[in-house]
């Protein structure tokens, strides 16, 4: 049979998997079938604008074909106004524009905008230097949905900021990042107005606990992030109190956060699914215990478990939360001292959505483990186990094996056993047993 | 001796040669299901034209090895990534290793008998056979003819010239 003979939905669910470079500049001029299919809408609802054409006429053929199938686009904004010239690419259905090189020119942006009114999506980064209180100005004439601003300047705009916040009503998604002179009460002015914000990514430096400290509550809030020295544990309270919805927390950088803070929102906040928090930053382990235990009981739909650097946690609080989670598919375990196999035991009875698991560092456990857990967690399809102690008795046969669902392994390694990394002879396929095997060659 | 009784559905293939086939394999066969379970007690095979005998030993050999496991969650992020590189080595030899036209015997085979999973796996190692080659390459390694007309390869030109205008 030859390809062609095939249904076309079928070969459009094979073009649905390539590149747009390879729809461009390949599938496009094969022959007619292939044209007309790689043309299709599906194929072109999400598009990265890069310079793949040959020359200009073959960009010009293909936009016009194309343009309004176009959902979302990524663009540099040039290139964007530039089609505005040709009558055939005016972009018709855009919903979502992510501007991909620094806007400098206020004219562009004010074009786009005139042309652009139903715009619900932006993503946009400025220039330092440039007058960021016009652009922001212009945006206010936009009613958007998501809003992602990155701008590294200095200028003092806080109130430009809080008018365009005004001016969105419907706005569920702000992500700024860079704005190092805003003001932290800006931002909690700002959420007052917005109540039905949904995510929330404050990548900037300076944000203190005071922007989550407003007076309205923030039900719809699912997703916050923040990168910040200065927030701490009472911001975590004030976020758990305002924000009982919430589901993914990401406060990596935030170096002044300890335990106490994540026991607060696991207590307040049933519905969470992920936290997630930097390596060295969190200290004080004598709040580890009943932030496990408060997870066990209050988070039980948590689906991404990260536990660091605990000398004094009881393995029994553990094991309880791996019962009584049950949802779990992902674990990462860094420097946990008291964990033994029987928490893996437990992990592989128990955790059944399993498919990564992280350990490091956890020198109580052994291959038997390991081994038990590859061979239970069906789902499990990241195995990583790096510098634990324990593992040493796999060496000794100088073999292990690894099982069929196990995409991705990274291997018990170097440090204590001092194996060189030539010496790991990463997983291979077994055609006779049928299984991955990962072998690692000993020379004492 | 125990034997221990499994329901089987039979498959007339395009040759007339009739396949039992376990009904726990038969699951994966989608919209399939309920009218296979149907013929369950029955004698007569389930005749299906367009298959041949090769390519449903293909397509047994491929169910049977899946077996228990299921499909990875279907999320709108997994569909967006378009992404070639999670086919397992032992689905990457198993679909190339009898050449093109099985192969695509065996996504036809595979639409028609509604099993997703064996028709996702099928078109990723399609797809990474065209990614990255030019279209005259793509015409070679696929047996394609080249069927623009001269006319359409005028307008591209004449398009040009409009466009420098």
């Amino acid at each position: 049979m030859n390809i062609n003979e095939l249904p076309s939905e079928i070969i459009l669910d094979i073009f649905s998997y390539l590149p747009q470079k390879d729809l461009i500049n390949g599938a496009w001029h094969v022959c007619m079938l292939w044209q007309e299919l790689s043309l299709s809408p599906r194929l072109w609802r999400n598009y990265n604008y890069a310079k793949d054409y040959k020359n200009f006429t073959y960009c010009y053929l293909h936009l016009a074909k194309i343009n309004q199938h176009v959902r979302h686009i990524q663009i540099p904004l040039s290139s964007l106004v530039a089609c505005f010239a040709f009558p055939n690419i005016q972009w018709k259905n855009l919903e979502s524009l992510h501007v991909n090189n620094r806007v400098s020119t206020y004219q562009c942006l004010e074009t786009v905008v005139k042309k652009f009114g139903f715009l619900k999506h932006l993503t946009v980064t400025f220039e330092p230097n440039t007058d960021i209180r016009r652009h922001l100005n212009l945006l206010t004439q936009l009613s958007l949905v998501s809003l992602e601003i990155e701008w590294s300047g200095n200028q003092y705009v806080d109130s430009y900021l809080i008018s365009l916040l005004r001016k969105q009503p419907n706005l569920k998604s702000l992500t700024l990042k860079g704005w190092h002179s805003l003001n932290d009460d800006t931002i909690a002015g700002g959420l007052e107005m917005c109540q039905n914000i949904e995510v929330l990514h404050l990548l900037t430096s300076q944000v203190s606990n005071s922007i989550v400290g407003i007076s309205v509550p923030l039900h719809s809030l699912t997703k916050f992030i923040v990168r910040s020295e200065i927030f701490d544990d009472s911001g975590l309270r004030l976020l758990a109190n305002r924000a009982t919805g919430l589901r993914f927390l990401d406060i990596r950088g935030c170096v002044q956060t300890t335990y106490r803070g994540l026991t607060c929102i696991a207590r307040h906040c049933s519905f969470l699914e992920s936290v997630q928090f930097d390596k060295f930053l969190i200290e004080g382990n004598s709040n580890i215990n009943s932030y496990i235990s408060t997870l066990s009981e209050c988070c039980h739909r948590l689906k991404h478990l990260q536990l660091i650097r605990l000398d004094t946690i009881c393995e029994d609080r553990l094991l309880n939360l791996f019962t009584s989670v049950k949802f779990l598919q992902s674990i990462t375990l860094e420097n946990v001292e008291e964990i033994s196999n029987t928490s893996l035991f437990f992990i592989a009875k128990h955790c059944l959505y399993l498919t990564d698991i992280y350990l490091k560092k956890c020198h109580m456990i052994s291959a038997v483990g390991v081994i038990f857990l590859a061979k239970n967690c069906k789902r499990l399809k990241s195995l990583n186990v790096l510098y634990c102690n324990g593992i040493k008795d796999v060496y000794e046969d100088n073999k292990m094996v690894f099982y069929n669902h196990l995409i991705h392994i990274i291997l018990v390694l170097l440090f204590v056993i001092q194996v060189p990394t030539s010496c790991l002879k990463t997983t291979q396929w077994n055609a006779k047993s049928r299984q991955w095997e990962c072998r690692i060659m000993m020379r004492r | 001796m125990y034997k221990k009784i499994v329901p089987q559905i039979k498959l007339e293939t395009y040759e007339k040669e009739v396949f039992e086939i376990d009904l726990d394999i038969a699951k994966k066969f989608g919209k399939l299901v309920p009218v296979l379970q149907e013929l369950l007690n029955d004698d007569k095979p389930l005749t299906i034209k367009t298959i041949n005998s090769g390519t449903l030993k293909k397509i047994i050999t491929w169910c049977t090895y899946h077996k228990g496991r299921s499909p990875p969650p279907e999320d709108d992020d997994n569909r967006m990534k378009h992404s070639t590189e999670e086919v397992s080595s032992w689905d990457d030899k198993f679909l190339q290793e009898d050449g093109q036209a099985a192969l695509f015997d065996l996504i036809s085979a595979a639409h028609t008998l509604d099993i997703d999973g064996l028709l996702d796996v099928a078109c990723k190692v399609v797809a990474t056979m065209i990614k990255g080659k030019a279209p005259e390459e793509i015409r070679k390694v696929f047996n394609i003819k080249n069927d623009f007309t001269q006319q359409e390869e005028d307008q591209v030109r004449k398009e040009n010239d409009w466009c420098e205008d």
